[in-house]
């Protein structure tokens, strides 16, 4: 898991001379202005819609922390990427969530235990993701897990008593050329970030991915839960087109090469030794008749 | 022959609705549990984890001589238990109910559950695979499995 | 060839995941609640007659062994790509495909292979045995892989289907049902199951990836060869198997998958395997996919295999169990028709009735 913020360094590299080039000098080091303050007009797909398409990534510390934030051991110092600086903890939620904090390096779902990170940390992950465009959704496939998202068109949110997800369900429409998705039917189990940022199951997030430039693109994210948050709040981030041509998306599986260590002796599996009710140590030869 | 075509039209919407079959059995029943052992616990709902691709209930169950000993129920998954009925709140944590199931085989308290009997008499399937085949489920028998000879 | 398979198709073939103790004996287990009189744990055989009355279901019309003659000219694309898009079902092959591509099945572990007009005993086409042509070393690392899934000892023991693991190509095609989409430049197949991830096949005659990178998923780059879709994947790990029964394969593999449209609901598909340093010849297997009504809407539901796996560790833990007591896993195939162990060496594990000797499972403690 300790690869993540070299291969990120690598990326922004990568991509640093296209941005420079292709965009204007931004004059604070903030997140771009809001959706629809900029005119760009991105080509249409086949079908008429604005055309997202392509392989995309996050480059920045909000994977670490959305807030802003110094410098640790691994961990880059960052801006913060949320509107108004703090999220709006309810009192008892902020004492969760500084508990988290302080156990993140065991307790955090996605990097101690490789589960999915839900939204909106799995597009803030330093790893690629292509989005595809059908008639009646968006797929947007996440290389970290191969993780799959269908955001749909049509229908409703299903009946949370019933389905609830990591990565919830997702309904799209587009607003010009902002592409709009409600998330919900989360479960209580992801963080936002590897600061021990969480929610519960009433989470409900609003996406909106919008083209300000050929290759760069404003992920807006409102976020709600009234059982954790005191109000609504948002974050802001740049997604920027990955440049190498003849990219493809690769894989991340980090829980298959976990297991493949633990079989070496090389590593503990946190979720082989989760507390399973009634369950006792293994006993021995049991009497042989 | 028009039978035979109602069937399959029939089948093929069950086949259609029940496709989550295939998830559900990533991993083998007889691996896990013993299709012969049934096993019947009485006991106090004391967590409910609605998860995928199995959840989980657990029971505190009192032994006659008074001890309290924990059991893992494994269940289906929050949208095979939503058809057999059972929802979010359906389940009443803090109530004795009683659940028959199959005893895993590694000796440790946990059941593959078959069936829960609620306080008012009321029961629900547990919408999990069982020892004799996924075909059961597909066809929505969620009578209890039997072990055919 | 033709004709041997014929025979193959029609027996009924089970398997029975076998663990047995030196002394063959019965140890009444002790439980909270009365259990029927069985004479034996899991590993009974079904009579085919009784297991295939679960079968509700006809899946479909055929399942076909080779291209035929006569297929339609399909629609194409206004790019001019024959038109594939949509919802097939390889559905059929949920129950057996996934567990076992080779002859066998096994009903204790859940799958039987009824005999119906459908019946597919092996999905391989080019193996008179149906079994997957091997060389001998590999042959006996595969037994060795069979026997730890069923008396595991560790994590690893367990097939990769349980441990979440992708599931590689062709074995990912083997189950459910898959959406087909084109976007400009890849097609894009979307299969149900995190252990089968969306396939986005770049069709620009792009170069493989360099040889030092291996994915469980292989590099996949495709092309059109008049009407038929040919995928080739290279860059394989050897992490993957086939199907959940130990078919391994090495860093060598190389897959040719090639998708053909018979008429506007039927997809011929053949999946073509080589690996010199496990297998004596490359070898192929077929399946039929059907297409499914455009409102018969396709939705990946989620699957949370490994943040809810939880049977791992119990299974191993009876594995050990087992193993501590004595008793060894084993798996071998029988053909229901006879009653004989289909590997002749095999047939001492089975008593006088065709049943598994001895018991099937460590005794229970309270």
């Amino acid at each position: 898991m300790k690869g993540y913020f070299e291969v990120a360094v690598g990326m922004a590299a990568c991509v640093a001379a296209v941005v420079v080039v292709a965009t204007r000098p931004v004059v604070a080091a903030q997140a771009p202005p809001a959706a629809g303050a900029v005119p760009y007009t991105p080509s249409r797909t086949a079908g008429g819609q604005p055309d997202l398409s392509g392989i995309w990534q996050y480059i920045g510390p909000a994977t670490f922390d959305l807030e802003d934030h110094s410098p640790s051991m691994g961990v880059p110092a960052g801006y913060g990427v949320v509107d108004g600086g703090r999220i709006p903890y309810l009192p008892a939620a902020l004492k969760q969530r500084d508990k988290n904090f302080q156990d993140r390096a065991t307790a955090d779902p996605t990097e101690a235990f490789c589960y999915r990170p839900g939204v909106p940390r799995i597009t803030l992950m330093p790893f690629p993701f292509q989005i595809l465009q059908f008639p009646n959704y968006t797929e947007i496939v996440y290389e970290f897990l191969g993780v799959n998202r269908q955001l749909f068109f049509k229908g409703q949110h299903p009946d949370p008593d019933i389905d609830t997800f990591w990565m919830g369900d997702s309904r799209a429409h587009w607003e010009g050329k902002t592409l709009v998705v409600d998330v919900a039917n989360f479960n209580d189990e992801t963080w936002f970030d590897g600061a021990g940022n969480f929610h519960s199951d009433a989470l409900h997030v609003v996406e909106r991915y919008t083209r300000t430039s050929p290759d760069i693109m404003t992920y807006e994210v409102t976020i709600e839960d009234p059982k954790v948050f005191s109000r609504p709040w948002k974050m802001r981030v740049p997604l920027y087109r990955r440049q190498e041509p003849n990219l493809r998306l690769l894989e991340y599986q980090c829980h298959t090469y976990m297991e493949e260590e633990a079989a070496k002796g090389h590593a503990k599996l946190p979720w082989s030794h989760l507390p399973l009710e009634g369950v006792p140590p293994f006993e021995g030869v049991p009497e042989k008749k | 022959m028009r039978i035979r075509s109602l069937l399959m039209a029939v089948s093929t919407a069950v086949l259609g609705c029940t496709l989550s079959v295939p998830l559900s059995a990533h991993h083998s029943f007889a691996a896990e549990f013993d299709g012969t052992a049934v096993v019947t616990l009485r006991g106090v709902i004391t967590k409910i984890e609605r998860i995928n691709p199995h959840g989980y209930i657990y029971i505190d169950v009192k032994s006659p001589d008074g001890s309290v000993a924990s059991w893992a129920v494994e269940t289906g998954a929050p949208n095979a238990l939503a058809r057999l009925g059972v929802k979010r709140d359906s389940l009443p944590v803090g109530k004795e109910v009683v659940i028959t199931g199959f005893r895993a085989k590694d000796g440790s308290r946990a059941i593959n559950g078959n069936k829960i009997t609620l306080p008012d008499g009321t029961d629900f399937m547990l919408g999990t695979s069982n020892a004799v085949s996924p075909y059961q489920e597909i066809r929505g028998d969620t009578k209890s499995p039997t072990t055919k000879k | 060839m033709r004709n041997q398979y014929r025979q193959w198709t029609m027996r009924i073939l089970a398997a029975i995941p076998l663990a047995f103790t030196a002394a063959a004996q019965q140890t009444p287990t002790q439980q909270v609640g009365q259990s029927p009189a069985a004479p034996s744990g899991f590993g009974q055989i079904q009579k085919a007659q009784d297991a295939c009355k679960g079968v509700a279901v006809r899946h479909r019309k055929q399942h076909l062994h080779a291209l035929p003659a006569n297929v339609i000219e399909p629609p194409r694309t206004a790019e001019g790509w024959p038109d594939f898009q949509g919802t097939w079902s390889s559905a059929a092959y949920a129950l057996n495909g996934y567990h076992s591509i080779e002859v066998g099945n096994d009903p204790s572990g859940n799958v039987i292979q009824c005999e119906d007009d459908s019946n597919i005993g092996s999905l391989l086409i080019d193996s008179p045995t149906g079994m997957i042509p091997y060389n001998p070393e590999a042959q006996k690392k595969k037994m060795e892989y069979l026997a730890a899934i069923y008396a595991p000892s560790k994590r690893m023991d367990m097939d990769t289907d349980t441990l979440c693991f992708f599931r590689g190509v062709p074995h990912d095609m083997t189950a459910g049902i898959f959406r087909i989409g084109y976007v400009p430049g890849f097609v894009v197949v979307m299969s149900q199951g995190v252990t089968s991830p969306t396939r986005i096949v770049p069709m620009d005659g792009r170069r493989h990836l360099p040889d030092s990178i291996k994915l469980m998923m292989g590099d996949s780059v495709g092309r059109w060869q008049g009407n038929t879709l040919v995928v080739e994947t290279t860059n394989n790990s050897g992490d993957t198997w086939f199907d959940k029964h130990g078919t391994w394969h090495s860093e060598e593999m190389r897959v040719t998958e090639q998708w053909t449209m018979v008429d506007q609901k039927t997809m011929y598909y053949q999946a073509t395997v080589d690996d010199p340093k496990v297998f004596t010849r490359p070898w192929s297997l077929a399946m039929t996919f059907n297409k499914m009504p455009e409102n018969n809407a396709f939705v990946t539901r989620e699957d949370a295999c490994h943040e809810g796996e939880r049977s791992v560790d119990r299974s191993v833990r009876a594995g050990q169990r087992a193993l501590a007591a004595g008793i060894k896993g084993y798996h071998i195939h029988v053909n229901l028709e006879t009653g004989k162990a289909i590997n002749p060496e095999e047939q001492k594990y089975l008593d006088e009735s065709g049943q598994p000797r001895g018991l099937s499972y460590a005794p229970m403690i309270k």
